[in-house]
């Protein structure tokens, strides 16, 4: 856990692209709001662990995502109610159904569908607000805090110094 | 020491676009985006070039930049694709070496948590490429008896469907199973770890059932079992047994009221003794008379009063010793309705020999089809396993924080989601037995089949063999769930203890059977009506002279054939009844009533004296109870009697004031007469 939050403070604070972290933030989330334990899941977490983003920011985004994201389940049943029982889309599923293997995605659960659907619509988002929240950071808080003193002190703490250690490694290591 | 050169990516001429696409884009921290810029200079060539006198700081800085350029290439990630197809060859090699032992433990461990016993499977291999699974030998213990095994095959083979597999669906086209066998002997326990023997049926599935005594013989009934087993029903001991405590309960009340009252008439008969000693005679004083009068006046009323609570009392008394004297004499009727009770649970009513060769029939229909009956009992407490386990799962879904949605479905290929299409068992030997046997279209969503569940079962051995041909329809909307034939012509049976109660030693006949079982909607059960033909019977009677003995003999020797009807009621709890009826009993009524009618009287008498003993040491203490509620209504008639004493001695003591008060007055009277006369000179005297 802390080596995950160290590496992603090493990415807000070095080169990387705002926007690998931002696209480790909206894959985490879309994992999140997925129910695990089906194909789909793991095909979209595989997608997401071979694109060039940041995986500690998934793992981190999906697991923070997913501490809370039952309390979303009514809302996923009814959206994936909604499609799943749409007409206009009831040929497209039907045939879904019958492709072998395609039956293991869970893709007919409404929660499962409903997941897909609102992580979609909302992983634009989600990337965008973190691609500028990355930006904004580097631009103009990012020397602030590391210079400032509250930052100074709280990294007495020991947990806190032992982040810092962490960090110090992995941006030696890092480019 | 170490010299600082430029990077390479550095070191290149770039256009001023291609400077800013392939550099400066590729920078995200503006500092070092602003301090790269400031590095690139336009050479005469027009092209961006590094500018050679740069500071060693900015030199330093420069390395771990044009690392960074170089990552921020691409979109995918080669060390990631290269860890996934690492993970996914490591995950293929590891199940085409290690797939049987997995499926095995796998198919152990759920066949386990199904049958809550020990699971073994032998050699068993996976071939996906063929869609089989096969294994050499599967024993599967017996939870209620783990010294045994529910049941044994040998070298088995499942072909599954690998099409319907990857459509999410499991299609057994055939099971084929070999060398079955059940109810076999192990060498090691079968219990589980942690887990205890399934509680045996107390009852042993024949709670519903009466004993006959004709059927089981004269010495068979154990009366003594009978009685402890009814315990809680036996009127009589119910109500001696609430006498006694209800006894004992006012013997304790009352005693403790008696003794308070002792005390009382103590101080009393104290009072009562010191007034005794008052004497007013020598003084002669009016005013210490009228004193003492005035106390036994006052002790006088408190006697009164506490006779008259002793009146009271001995009045609750007498009632609560009627009530129980009441509750005793029901205990005599009781006793009655206990024998009666009882014996209609023995089935004396066949005493006349109504149903005797029924009632010998139904204890060796009744003890062969109880096993039959806790084998479909295992199979269903199976079959409920499973639906548990499914509920257990979706439960543990739910433990998983998510909400289980609602699941669409939509048309697909008509086939069930589990479907096993045959399954053919064969087992046995030529000593036990042979059996074949085949069951179809099992599956877990009956309604998308056109057909049931259809069972064939044959089991054959030199003796005896029987034949089940049968449905279980759980399709909605069907007349009937479930029918059953069968089907044992020829049989040998043998009853070694033959019939006590007609002096049958031993009976041996060959015997047709054939039936029918249906679901029995109404007692919630399946209801089997069988059909019975005995021919061939030998019997073995010790006294071959006696009147039964010949009897019998001269019966069977006129009749061809013994014919049974039988009618069997098995449901959840047990067999619930069992209804028999032989064209033998009419001819037994006939030549043997009297005669079985005197055996019942006597066995009717001998239960009766069985309850008195039984019912004996209760009622033992009822008299003794009693007894101490007898003592204590002679203790409170000798308290009244005392309180009484005590009046009268109070009455004589104030008879004995009022006339010594009388003749003092009287006497002081005289003296102040004389006084005057002497006093008082009258003219003329």
């Amino acid at each position: 856990m802390i080596s995950f939050i160290a590496k992603l403070i090493v990415a807000l604070n070095s080169n990387s692209r705002p926007s690998e972290l931002a696209s480790g933030i909206a894959f985490g989330f879309l994992l999140a709001l997925i129910p695990g334990g089906n194909l789909l899941w793991i095909v979209i977490f595989v997608i997401a662990f071979s694109l060039k983003h940041n995986i500690a920011a998934m793992f981190l985004s999906m697991g923070l995502f997913r501490s809370f994201i039952s309390v979303f389940d009514p809302l996923l049943d009814r959206i994936g109610g909604i499609f799943l029982a749409s007409p206009l889309l009831y040929d497209f599923f039907t045939a879904l159904y019958n492709i072998p293997l395609l039956p293991y995605s869970n893709f007919n659960n409404s929660i499962v569908m409903g997941g897909l659907v609102l992580g979609i619509i909302l992983w634009l988002p989600v990337f965008f607000l973190f691609v500028f929240a990355v930006k904004i950071y580097r631009k103009r808080f990012a020397s602030r805090i590391a210079e400032s003193k509250f930052v100074k002190a709280i990294k007495k703490v020991p947990i806190i110094s032992k982040l810092t250690s962490s960090v110090q490694k992995l941006s030696v290591l890092a480019p | 020491m170490k010299k600082n050169k430029i990077p390479g990516i550095f070191r290149k001429k770039y256009t001023s676009k291609t400077l800013n696409k392939k550099i400066i884009k590729r920078l995200h921290i503006p500092k070092d985006r602003e301090m790269v810029k400031k590095l690139f200079k336009e050479n005469s060539d027009g092209k961006m070039e590094i500018i050679q006198d740069i500071p060693k700081e900015v030199l330093i800085r420069l390395k771990p930049l044009a690392k960074s350029i170089k990552k921020n290439k691409g979109m995918v990630s080669r060390w990631k694709a290269s860890i996934l197809i690492f993970i996914v060859a490591a995950v293929l090699v590891f199940n085409i070496f290690f797939k049987d032992r997995l499926v095995k433990n796998a198919v152990e461990s759920g066949l386990e948590s199904v049958f809550n016993a020990d699971v073994e499977i032998n050699r068993l291999k996976l071939s996906l490429i063929k869609g089989t699974i096969s294994y050499h030998s599967l024993v599967i213990a017996d939870a209620e008896n783990t010294s045994r095994n529910l049941l044994e095959t040998g070298p088995s083979e499942f072909r599954v469907n690998i099409a319907e597999l990857l459509s999410k669906r499991i299609r057994i086209e055939e099971m084929s199973l070999t060398e079955f066998r059940w109810d076999t002997q192990r060498e090691v326990d079968g219990a589980l770890p942690g887990t205890s023997p399934d509680e045996q049926e107390s009852d042993d599935g024949k709670t519903g059932g009466t004993l006959d005594f004709l059927s089981v013989g004269r010495d068979d009934i154990d009366f003594k079992a009978l009685l402890e087993e009814q315990k809680d029903n036996l009127i009589s001991l119910n109500l001696i047994n609430q006498g006694n405590e209800e006894i004992d309960a006012a013997a304790d009340k009352w005693k403790n009221t008696y003794t308070e009252k002792n005390k009382e008439i103590e101080i009393l008969s104290e009072d009562v003794a010191s007034l005794k000693s008052i004497s007013i005679k020598d003084t002669g004083s009016i005013a210490e008379g009228q004193l003492a009068l005035q106390q036994i006046t006052d002790l006088y009323s408190r006697v009164t009063e506490t006779k008259a609570d002793l009146v009271s009392l001995q009045d609750d008394f007498a009632a609560d010793r009627k009530h129980l004297m009441e509750m005793n004499k029901l205990v005599e009727t009781s006793v009655d309705e206990d024998i009666s009770r009882l014996s209609s649970m023995i089935n004396f009513s066949s005493g006349g020999g109504r149903s005797l060769a029924s009632s010998a029939a139904e204890k060796y229909i009744r003890n062969r089809w109880n096993d039959y009956y806790e084998y479909g009992l295992k199979a269903l407490k199976v079959y409920e396993r499973i639906q548990d386990r499914k509920q257990e799962e979706s439960e543990e879904k739910k433990g998983l924080r998510r909400d289980a949605g609602r699941v669409f479905i939509f048309p697909g290929s008509d086939n069930p989601v589990f479907l096993i299409e045959h399954i053919l068992i064969s087992g046995g030997d030529d000593n036990s037995g042979t059996l074949f046997a085949e069951i179809q279209s099992v599956s877990s969503e009956p309604d998308k089949l056109s057909e049931p569940l259809l069972f064939t079962a044959d089991w054959k051995s030199n003796l005896s063999g029987i034949s089940l041909n049968g449905f279980v329809d759980m399709r909605s909307e069907v007349e009937s769930q479930f029918e059953m034939e069968i089907l044992s012509p020829e049989n040998f049976i043998s009853l070694d203890n033959g019939v006590p109660s007609l002096k049958i030693e031993k009976l041996s006949s060959m015997t047709d059977l054939s039936g029918f079982s249906v679901l029995s909607d109404e007692q919630d059960g399946v209801l089997t009506t069988l059909s019975i033909s005995m021919k061939d019977i030998d019997i073995e009677q010790a006294d071959e002279d006696g009147f039964v003995s010949s009897i019998m003999k001269e019966i069977l020797d006129d009749m061809d054939q013994v014919d049974f009807e039988v009618e069997i009621l098995a449901v959840r709890e047990g067999l619930e009844d069992i209804k028999v009826s032989s064209n033998i009993d009419d001819i037994l009524v006939e030549r043997m009533g009297e005669y079985f009618k005197e055996i019942a009287d006597d066995k009717e008498e001998e239960l009766k004296t069985e309850l008195l003993n039984y019912i004996a040491p209760s009622l033992e203490e009822n008299k003794a109870l009693q007894s101490s509620m007898a003592t204590l209504g002679v203790e409170s008639l000798d308290q009244i009697s005392s309180v009484d004493g005590m009046q009268n001695v109070l009455d004589a003591k104030q008879n004995e004031i009022q006339s010594d008060m009388k003749s003092g007055v009287q006497d002081e009277a005289s003296k102040l007469l004389e006084q005057a006369t002497d006093k008082i000179k009258l003219p003329g005297f």
